[in-house]
């Protein structure tokens, strides 16, 4: 047997290498989908396809085929992570697209212009308070005399790929082998927001690295008890000053740890568990007084919409009808999700059955998967249960590892009948999850413009404008803009960009009541793109508070034009698609 | 305190220290691993020599960075509160101090290190998988910087801001060409009484000009000055244009304007521009003239002509967005009281048309004509709509003592 050894791992390592080859050569295919994209040549969401499955499929046989080294379903679980964080990264090579990932280029803007993470940020003002990415990025580009981009896509990669691991590790404290970690760690690696959004330059990509390490170190980790407990703590304050949803989320969880094994009758572990939750609790609340009260009513929207009170604080897929995928897809994507539901459910009793205070955690937190269902069901919020997924999959992708695991061993057959049987119900996850997830379908490869729709809305031409304000309009100018454009504005130039002031653009004169809006507003600059007399927006709105009837015809080109006849309004900027004005001697003209 | 310890400690400090001296790109290919791997190894390092203590392998790489991520996230709020300025010496002080106790614990542990068994040797055909998937990997890195380059579509950024820094306001005009090729330009700056200056240049693809405009502190404040650029391969149109409205403030009441000369002044809320008879005034590509005035009943007859020297045709509001505003002693009063009696609602491009426009008759306009000193001012009118595209404005007309008859 021990001569057969060397010869059994040169084996593993030709598969292993084999894998990261065929998953390298489905990043290139993806490239070369993307550059149809661009060129908005046909074929290009069926390269695309091809290309995640072509990194799919030979890292998921690797992670689900008996007989491999831990190590080795390791590495594919880091390249399945690092693959995914090259292709977001490939989506938009050069600059940050999505609004969210810019409202944080904001908050790093500032706090490179003032050294200091004490900074403020109009266009999202919770984003300060939680400054800990912001701290990791800027550290890295003043250190490496790097961009922003570069820097915050480094530290992105960084935290997505380490998670990966970290996952891994957390599965195998619930007391899953080698093999079923590895399929719970990829299972979470494919949950809808994982692949793409959980991997842009966003608070919650260091935030979950650091919850899954404080829960690795509380939930048991094999190092020295009292070191676990410094780091665990430190774990959870980093947590804390990096993202609000997450630092609740991690508390709970140990909360919820520390219940089930007081249940459990485990005595130390309940102590200890307790003991960090009361300490996490207090440094949330001596933090959160040092911060302003930006967090309390920035997160009261959203659990105000959950249950339903209000409904236009958050936007989502729920108002992209025009365009949602075909029903194939949409029976594909609830068809996993219901799958993934039986599962979650099987692997949540199996884990209450087995006992053990971390498994039965883990089955508590994994029926959470039910109630983020349900609140999209009872809200029709879309948006915000995918988001909430990827907290409950953490847990659930525990119990589906098991469910699988036990689904294939209740199965009569081969054992490579099983094993088909699990790579095709881990395949139907994986699709179904991609669909559904980030960015949506009418926007899965880059290239064709859309106004004001996200990172499609994002372009050479509105980038430009956004770049030139920088020096042109200097920081901290009111502007009115459509969605797309403020999202450029509110980061590199630092403006005030002011999405909700429809009525000044569809107005058809710049006659006394926009003057009286404009002074009353304070509005110093407005941004023009020609495109919203052009273009329909696809999310069903150019501005946050549209008064006009976007989804039937755009705005007039007349009204755009208004602002060229305004004899005190400047015309700043023009690079034939958008234009930039002053406002302000205009806005004086009504003082 | 062994060479095996002491050189990965030297290693991870000459790392550090490489990262925070060294220019980009190497600074920044040192920073990565200084910053976001070291902190965290060597804290597991150490620990693993000081306890015993053996990690596997995700336990590794999930605590060596998420220390890392951690020691910089909480440094940076540390320095924070602190009001210690985040800068690359204090970044990179953070770090050698979270650093350098773990890489002396490591270097000072009694602790034997428990060495990891060895790798067995890859495959050649495991080395050659491993090169195909490095190449696929720089291949789609190639791909993606190249067809991303070719998405950006052709564009002239056209900026225009004033700068007050110096003693005199000067416009800083910017022109950036991002047509993926070789482009000569030419920048035309005019007010609406002439041509300010000319500039030509040749840009290289993704080049930048940056031209600063003296136009005189008077006249840039009180002045509209409009900025064209033209495509020497498209010399007749303007292919960018940008325009900096008179500062309203700076701008005297039309009273008090003289009309020797093009200049701007308020008449009533509204800027206009008074311009002498027999000048000529050129907004939005149409060049008026005033040929004279004449009183019929009361009533200010004025004949302008008209000429369309953009390659547009040219709607002439004939619904009248023109504005007198007369005056003498008293608040400005406005009143909307022209309308175009004669002239073609229509011009073509580089078409000639002579309009004669009737004010009044009313009490007010009467009156400031009686007196034979009130100005007579043609503005635009905000409170009208603008159904055309370019339309006559800001055309003016003083009035002699005796407004029966005026000198064309």
């Amino acid at each position: 047997m021990s001569l057969r050894e060397p010869e059994l791992a040169r084996r593993d390592g030709l598969r292993l290498a084999v894998a990261i080859a065929a998953a390298a050569a489905g990043v290139l295919v993806i490239a070369l989908s993307f550059a149809a994209g661009r060129a908005e040549a046909a074929g290009a969401d069926a390269l695309l396809w091809a290309g995640r499955l072509l990194i799919w499929v030979p890292l998921m046989l690797l992670v689900v085929a008996g007989g491999v080294p831990g190590h080795h379903r390791l590495a594919a679980l880091v390249t399945q992570a690092a693959t995914q964080s090259l292709v977001k990264w490939m989506y938009s090579p050069r600059d940050f697209r999505f609004p969210d990932e810019l409202l944080h280029v904001r908050t790093a803007l500032e706090v490179a212009a003032h050294d200091t993470l004490n900074v403020e940020n109009p266009v999202l003002p919770i984003s300060p308070a939680f400054p800990g990415l912001e701290a990791i990025t800027d550290a890295l580009a003043s250190v490496g005399d790097m961009s922003i981009f570069t820097a915050g896509s480094i530290v992105a990669a960084v935290a997505h790929v380490a998670l990966a691991a970290a996952v891994f590790g957390l599965a195998r404290l619930a007391g899953l082998g080698d093999h079923h970690a590895a399929i719970a760690a990829l299972v979470f690696a494919v949950a809808p927001q994982q692949p793409m959004f959980n991997a842009m330059f966003i608070y919650l990509t260091p935030a979950l690295l650091l919850m899954v390490g404080a829960l690795s170190l509380a939930l048991g980790a094999r190092a020295p008890r009292r070191l676990t407990a410094v780091l665990s703590l430190a774990c959870v304050a980093g947590v804390i000053v990096t993202h609000h949803v997450t630092a609740i989320v991690t508390l709970l969880v140990l909360a919820l740890g520390a219940v089930v094994a007081a249940a459990r009758a485990d005595r130390d572990r309940a102590r200890r568990l307790a003991m960090l939750t009361a300490g996490g609790v207090a440094l949330a609340a001596g933090w959160l007084a040092t911060r302003e009260a930006e967090a309390a009513r920035y997160l009261a929207d959203p659990l105000l919409a959950m249950i339903g009170v209000t409904s236009d604080a958050v936007q989502g897929e729920a108002e992209l009808t025009s365009a949602s995928p075909g029903a194939f897809a949409v029976v594909l994507a609830y068809s996993a999700f219901a799958v993934a539901g039986i599962l979650v459910a099987l692997g949540a009793l199996a884990l209450w059955w087995r006992g053990g205070s971390v498994r039965r955690s883990a089955a508590v937190g994994a029926a959470g998967y039910f109630a983020v269902l349900g609140g999209r069901v009872l809200t029709g919020d879309g948006e915000l249960a995918t988001r909430a997924m990827t907290y409950v999959l953490l847990p659930g992708s525990i119990a589906i590892a098991i469910a699988i695991v036990l689904v294939a061993i209740w199965t009569p057959g081969a054992a490579r009948w099983r094993a088909a049987a699990t790579g095709a119900t881990l395949t139907l996850l994986f699709t179904g999850f991609s669909i559904l997830g980030w960015p949506p379908s009418w926007e899965s490869v880059p290239g064709r413009f859309r106004i004001a729709a996200f990172e499609s809305g994002i372009d050479a031409a509105n980038t430009g404008a956004a770049r030139w304000a920088t020096a042109g309009i200097g920081p901290h100018r009111d502007v009115a803009c459509d969605l797309g454009s403020c999202s450029l504005f509110g980061a590199y130039p630092r403006a005030n960009a002011l999405a909700d002031a429809s009525p000044l653009f569809y107005a058809r004169q710049l006659g006394s009541r926009s003057y009286r809006y404009i002074a009353e507003r304070g509005l110093q600059f407005a941004v023009v793109d020609v495109r919203l007399s052009r273009d329909l927006p696809i999310t069903g709105r150019y501005f946050r508070n549209d008064v006009g009837g976007p989804e039937d015809r755009p705005i007039a080109l007349a009204a755009l034009r208004k602002f060229d006849r305004g004899p005190a309004v400047s015309r700043l900027y023009d690079n034939g698609t958008v234009r930039i004005y002053d406002l302000r001697r205009e806005r004086r003209r009504d003082r | 305190m062994t060479a095996d310890r002491v050189i990965p400690a030297g290693c991870a400090g000459l790392l550090l220290a490489g990262a925070a001296t060294l220019p980009s790109p190497l600074g920044a290919m040192l920073a990565v691993p200084a910053l976001l791997l070291v902190p965290g190894g060597a804290w597991v390092w150490a620990l693993r020599l000081r306890t015993g203590w053996s990690p596997g392998p995700s336990e590794a790489i999930t605590l060596t960075i998420t220390l890392s991520l951690l020691s910089l996230a909480l440094g940076g709020v540390l320095l924070s509160e602190l009001a210690i300025a985040l800068t690359t010496a204090s970044w990179a002080l953070l770090v050698a101090a979270l650093t350098t106790p773990a890489l002396l614990l490591a270097i000072t542990a009694a602790t034997g290190d428990r060495r990891q068994p060895a790798m067995p040797r890859p495959t050649r055909a495991a080395t050659l998988a491993a090169l195909v998937a490095a190449g696929c990997i720089a291949a789609a890195v190639a791909v993606t910087l190249s067809s991303e380059a070719s998405e950006r579509r052709p564009l002239t950024e056209l900026g225009v801001r004033e700068t007050t820094g110096s003693e005199r306001p000067l416009l800083a005009i910017t022109v950036r060409n991002r047509e993926q090729r070789d482009l000569a330009y030419t920048l035309r700056i005019s007010t609406p009484a002439g041509e300010v200056a000319r500039h030509r240049r040749r840009i290289a693809a993704g080049g930048l000009w940056t031209q600063r405009v003296d136009v005189g502190a008077r006249r840039l404040r009180a002045m509209a000055l409009v900025v064209q650029l033209f495509r020497d391969d498209r010399p007749r149109v303007p292919y960018r244009e940008a325009r900096v409205a008179p500062d309203r403030s700076a701008a005297p009441p039309c009273r008090r304007a003289a009309a020797s000369a093009p200049r701007s002044c308020l008449a009533g809320d509204a800027l206009a521009t008074v311009v002498p008879a027999g000048a000529s005034l050129q907004i939005s590509g149409l060049r008026a003239r005033v040929l004279g005035t004449r009183v019929v009943r009361g009533q200010l007859v004025v004949r302008v002509r008209v000429r369309n020297a953009s390659t547009e045709r040219r709607r002439i509001d004939s619904r009248g967005p023109l504005r007198l505003a007369s005056g003498v002693d008293g608040p400005q009063r406005t009143r909307t009281n022209a309308r175009v009696i004669a002239g073609p609602a229509v011009l073509a491009s580089r078409a000639t048309a002579v309009y004669r426009l009737t004010f009044g008759p009313d009490a007010a306009t009467a009156r400031a004509l009686r007196r034979g000193r009130a100005g007579l001012v043609v503005a635009p009118d905000h409170e009208a709509p603008y159904p055309s595209i370019g339309f006559l404005s800001l055309s003016s007309v003083p009035i002699a003592p005796s407004p029966k008859r005026m000198a064309p």
